[in-house]
């Protein structure tokens, strides 16, 4: 496989570590949600220049109804994005802190919550749509004989069971966190459990983010792909 | 000398039953006119029996009527501001800055040996103002009983702060209550704070 591609695997891997590690705005110092809040801008603008291509075609090719979702998706998905860093930056207190558009207003700390939950759900979809071209690529990256017995057993049953328990697991952490009221907006101020265990904090997000993703793909292989 | 006794034996009694636990909280009741709002975003503010109170104050009312406990209000040389949005700013604006606001008066500590310590969360830490009164006084060997009134999270980082600032106390998180969303005394707080300084032995 060609090395661009085993490095824009490698650089999703981040971004995923990323989005996940910036929700826990409470468990590290504030000045580290800040940092990786630009790493995430960074690693997402090196993202969105190795897939420059998407954009070149965004004119010239053919609408069928699957690509018109995953079009959507991933102009929400930016949206989303834009919002959350644009916010981000006017809330900064350590990296932009005494500049002059920097703000405390209701509204802008608001949006932040709002567009950063979303963003993850969308981040969620977009991985969904993509989820069988990054196996497909996994298995040409390790040379996987889909032949084989084995390999066709972990496939086809082992690989999906792993990922349906980690989904129900998502949906119980997305209930038990009360995460919905952040998607309607009725959040003021977060929630935080300063005393929590990292490890199960990080867990429940990758399971979120698991849960949306293996649903989307589920979804979109009903709606398009249906034999 | 019986005489003098028997005033030496009552003047022992009641040093040792008097009143060894003192409130100190601090409170700002947002919005002048609090007719006007309603359960809106960020009324840190209860109106009981046409008296307005900082929802902190309101607390610590309730607190005093219970434990009977010395009350002292820490206030600024400098009023902050009532309106919610300038004050989300300068609260925020004297932590980053380390701006510490001058107290009127520094309650003294000394013959206490709990002290309920009471504040509205601001940015998830103290207010500067709390800051400024834990750094005066000497709190060591203290039980100290945090109560906290926020919009969203409970002690967050407070705690940790009074472990830093006061190594020697022993800090205890007492109560916490979202308050933002109500105007209006409820008997489920009331109900509530009694049932935990029954807990902590009060």
């Amino acid at each position: 496989m060609r090395k661009k591609y085993i490095f824009q695997l490698f650089q999703d891997l981040v971004l995923t570590g990323l989005i996940i590690a910036l929700f826990g705005y409470h468990l590290f110092d504030e000045p580290v949600h800040e940092w990786l809040g630009l790493a995430f801008l960074g690693v997402t603008i090196s993202h969105t220049s190795l897939n420059f291509w998407w954009f070149k075609k965004l004119f010239s090719q053919k609408y069928n109804g699957y690509q018109a979702v995953k079009t959507a998706v991933n102009f929400a998905t930016f949206l989303l994005f834009f919002t959350a860093c644009i916010t981000g930056i006017l809330l900064s207190k350590h990296i932009f802190d005494d500049f002059f558009f920097h703000s405390t207003e209701d509204t802008i700390r608001k949006s932040h919550m709002l567009s950063t939950h979303w963003l993850q759900m969308l981040i969620g979809v977009h991985l969904g749509l993509h989820w069988n071209t990054i196996g497909t690529m996994l298995g040409n990256w390790w040379k996987l004989d889909f032949g084989n017995r084995s390999v066709r057993i972990a496939s086809k049953i082992l690989l999906p069971i792993m990922w349906t328990i980690i989904t129900i697991y998502g949906i119980y952490a997305f209930i038990l966190r009360d995460l919905a009221p952040y998607l309607l907006n009725q959040v003021d101020f977060a929630f935080f459990d300063f005393d929590e265990s990292k490890t199960v904090f990080y867990f429940d997000f990758f399971a979120i983010l698991i849960a949306v993703a293996y649903l989307s793909r589920w979804v979109i292989a009903f709606l398009f792909f249906r034999r | 000398m019986k005489k003098l006794l028997t005033t030496l034996m009552l003047l022992c009694a009641t040093t040792m039953t008097q009143a060894k636990t003192a409130i100190v909280y601090f409170s700002v009741p947002e919005y002048s006119q609090p007719a006007d709002v309603d359960g809106v975003t960020g009324a840190s503010v209860i109106v009981k029996d046409q008296q307005v109170l900082g929802a902190t104050q309101y607390l610590a009312e309730l607190i005093q009527a219970k434990t009977q406990a010395d009350i002292f209000r820490l206030e600024t040389v400098k009023n902050y501001p009532t309106e919610h949005s300038v004050l989300l700013d300068i609260g925020q604006e004297q932590q980053r800055k380390n701006i510490k606001p001058a107290l009127k008066s520094v309650p003294n500590m000394q013959d206490y040996d709990t002290v309920f310590l009471g504040f509205p969360l601001w940015w998830y830490k103290l207010p500067m103002v709390v800051q400024n009164f834990v750094e005066q006084v000497d709190l060591s060997g203290k039980k100290v009983v945090l109560f906290v009134t926020s919009g969203g999270t409970g002690f967050s980082n407070t705690t940790k702060q009074m472990k830093q600032l006061q190594p020697k106390a022993t800090i205890v998180e007492g109560f916490h209550r979202n308050m933002y969303r109500t105007t209006r005394p409820t008997a489920i707080i009331e109900n509530a704070l009694n049932k935990r300084l029954t807990e902590l032995g009060f």
